[in-house]
């Protein structure tokens, strides 16, 4: 009897106790499940692919949107990732070889099993991208390219690049309005483009603008090899022309060859400048320092009052305190924020059709205005965007090679367009000291 | 007269690249034009030179032109110990040098599989004091990237002349390229005296590597571009003679400056080929006697 006793107290304990593991098992699985969701541990991450250059010629500007599209990451993760799941970027390094994307992207694809895909940076690396992301339909929303889709014509295709829907026109028309608006006008123009599709496609453009303003006599056209590193015969044969506007569509390497050789001959048109990529970036401004001065170029942005878009200060300062560490352009200014942006983009057509389906997603896009750090966004119906916003600056009093000279926007003036204005034009191009 | 100044400026270039075109080239024509050893490794060389010397000048800040004098005595020791090498498993081993055009084959793809792997294949440059300033001269202006290389060369050029010409390891040296059997009766060792000769070819790969990341941004498929020219040049220069490659690096780059007046820019690459088709077929021993 006294041991029924016993037995029958333990087994109550014992039941209580059991009870109690129980509810506390329970409740810590529940618990730690809603913790994981809420920080996104145990739900399928949201894989998003993409090959980008992080050796080789484009690895400065690819590291660079790396940096940015990862900022976007972080932030998308803070807020609770995409439809409830974390959000993971997959990415491999295509060395800037066109020749390596096609196979990287058919790995994220078929093999990692990505949800969405993204680009690198880059007209060539996007255009070796194009073929196996239009074979797998998947939506293609790109950082910076040139006009490929022209030869594509892919319906889910969208770029960053603030070009305009006839691209290669939209791209220089910013020069050819300031053209227009000097005095005394200038007469002659000497027309210079890297021997690359990227050249040929943007002088092409630039000839169409030529013709449009239609007094403008070509005194020269000339092409040189990608492989050019000598510039001094060129730019002397440039000036013994004597024009009054010299044009130029060069890829980095090229500029600064181009800049460096005009400064030694003494090269002063009364305009001088054009589609000169990489004098966009801090790194080869503070290369060239004041031999920049009086240089009109394109540009994407800078941090002028008129531009000072939502979020934007935000990303490009995070993008600044990381910029020194991974080695890559310490302003940020030319991509960054666009790289950060394709990443909204992408996250508003998600959030928009609350799917991961490719052809629902681009349906959003196409059909949404979305607000991004670089402004609002509406595509044309080839995914260029609706309204052409290709800056021209011209570089002003800058002083010495120092970075400070090129993180201050009142000495990068925005020139065109107009909405967008931070100073006046200096004219005619002072020559170098 | 604006036509006149600018043939004037471009032949001044081209006589100054050419300058540079002389000093790669000659050190391929010690080893090509005196040794029979057909190094097509050697622009390889030159761009391993060049980003050791982007190391001396990012670390020490040190000219790109002392940077590559700096490196001799080690470019030196290279060649001297990799002739070793050749000698003792190729050359010795084989009548042809065919198997030795191979060995040198791959070494400029290890060199230049070895650069990417381990820097990239970015783009490196200098900037000097010099990068971009020029002196004028009436009408002529000479831009300083390009004349202190060509000065660096042509002392070069010469400092070499006079040691195969004057010293006795430099006359013993073209005498075991003319004949070897009776140099050795002589009493000279052929195989010292080429292995210093070889260590004195890839000595100046040391100083045109320098000379080169001066004058313009250097990346490793570089030597490719050089290749042609530097064979160009000790062809037509006459093969072994140091003067012929020097007048012959000169008579190059006005060619190639002034093809880009005259023809698009592109041209120039394809001109020194032809230059050198040329030559094969008409005067196949070159401009100049050893």
């Amino acid at each position: 009897m006294k041991r029924r006793k016993i037995t029958s107290a333990l087994s109550k304990t014992l039941s209580i106790f059991l009870i109690v593991a129980v509810i506390i098992a329970v409740a810590g699985v529940v618990g730690t499940f809603y913790v994981f969701q809420s920080i996104g541990g145990t739900a399928k991450p949201v894989k998003i692919g993409f090959a980008i250059s992080l050796t080789g010629g484009a690895a400065g500007s690819g590291k660079a949107s790396l940096v940015a599209m990862q900022l976007w990451a972080e932030d998308v993760n803070k807020r609770g990732g995409l439809l409830g799941r974390p959000v993971e970027l997959i990415y491999y390094d295509d060395k800037s070889d066109p020749a390596t994307v096609p196979g990287l992207y058919e790995k994220l694809i078929t093999v990692d099993k990505v949800d969405l895909v993204v680009s690198g940076y880059g007209s060539p690396l996007i255009a070796a991208a194009m073929p196996v992301v239009m074979k797998y339909g998947k939506v293609f929303v790109t950082n910076f390219q040139a006009g490929i889709n022209e030869h594509f014509k892919y319906d889910k295709f969208f770029t960053l690049y603030p070009s305009g829907p006839d691209p290669w026109v939209d791209a220089s028309t910013g020069f050819f309005e300031i053209v227009k608006k000097v005095t005394p006008r200038p007469k002659t123009i000497a027309m210079l483009n890297v021997a690359h599709e990227f050249g040929e496609n943007c002088i092409r453009g630039a000839e169409i603008l030529v013709k449009r303003i239609g007094d403008l006599e070509v005194v020269l056209k000339e092409s040189y090899p990608p492989t050019t590193v000598e510039f001094v015969p060129l730019m002397s044969k440039v000036k013994a022309l004597n024009p009054d506007i010299v044009f130029i569509c060069s890829f980095p390497t090229d500029s600064v060859g181009i800049v460096k050789a005009s400064k030694e001959i003494g090269l002063a048109p009364k305009i001088f400048g054009g589609f000169m990529v990489g004098l966009q970036l801090a790194s080869i401004q503070t290369q060239l320092g004041p031999a920049l001065n009086g240089l009109i170029v394109h540009h994407t942005y800078v941090p002028a009052p008129k531009m000072k878009f939502p979020g934007v200060e935000d990303v490009l300062a995070r993008y600044q305190r990381q910029a020194r560490e991974a080695g890559v352009d310490p302003l940020g200014w030319y991509n960054a924020p666009y790289a950060y942006a394709m990443m909204q983009v992408l996250e508003a057509g998600v959030r928009g059709c609350g799917c991961l389906d490719d052809a629902k997603i681009a349906d959003w896009i196409k059909n949404h205005e979305i607000e991004t750090v670089v402004g609002k966004i509406r595509f044309a119906p080839n995914g260029e965007w609706e309204k052409p916003r290709t800056l021209f600056i011209q570089f002003q009093n800058i002083r010495s090679a120092d970075l400070s000279e090129f993180a201050n926007p009142d000495k990068i003036v925005i020139l065109w367009p107009e909405e967008y204005k931070s100073g006046e034009i200096i004219y005619p191009f002072p020559g170098w000291r | 007269m604006l036509l006149y100044d600018f043939l004037i400026n471009s032949f001044i270039v081209g006589l100054l690249v050419g300058g540079f075109y002389a000093i790669v080239s000659i050190g391929l024509s010690i080893s090509f034009g005196l040794m029979n050893v057909v190094n097509v490794a050697h622009p390889t060389f030159i761009i391993i030179a060049c980003y050791l010397v982007h190391l001396l000048y990012n670390f020490f800040s040190l000219d790109p032109i002392i940077g590559g004098v700096i490196l001799t005595p080690l470019f030196f020791m290279m060649g001297f110990t990799l002739y070793h090498f050749y000698y003792r498993f190729f050359e010795i081993r084989s009548e042809s040098s065919l198997m030795g055009l191979i060995f040198f084959f791959a070494l400029l793809v290890l060199g230049e599989i070895g650069l990417v792997l381990s820097v990239g294949t970015n783009y490196i440059t200098v900037y000097t004091a010099y990068t971009m300033e020029a002196i004028n001269i009436g009408v002529i202006r000479i831009p300083l990237r390009l004349l202190y290389p060509f000065l660096a060369g042509l002392a070069t050029t010469i400092a070499l002349y006079f040691f195969f010409s004057k010293t006795f390891i430099g006359i013993a040296a073209r005498a075991v390229a003319q004949d070897e059997q009776a140099a050795m009766l002589m009493g000279c060792d052929p195989l010292t005296v080429r292995r210093i000769a070889f260590g004195l070819s890839i000595l100046t790969t040391a100083i045109a590597g320098g000379l080169l990341i001066a004058m313009q941004p250097v990346d490793p498929f570089l030597d490719r571009q050089l290749i042609g020219r530097v064979f160009t040049v000790v062809i037509l220069g006459g093969m072994g003679s140091l003067l012929g490659s020097l007048i012959a690096g000169i008579i190059l780059g006005v060619v190639e400056s002034l093809a880009t007046i005259f023809f698009q820019t592109g041209w120039n690459y394809v001109i020194t080929l032809f230059i050198l088709i040329l030559v094969l077929v008409f005067k196949p021993s070159g401009l100049f006697k050893r």
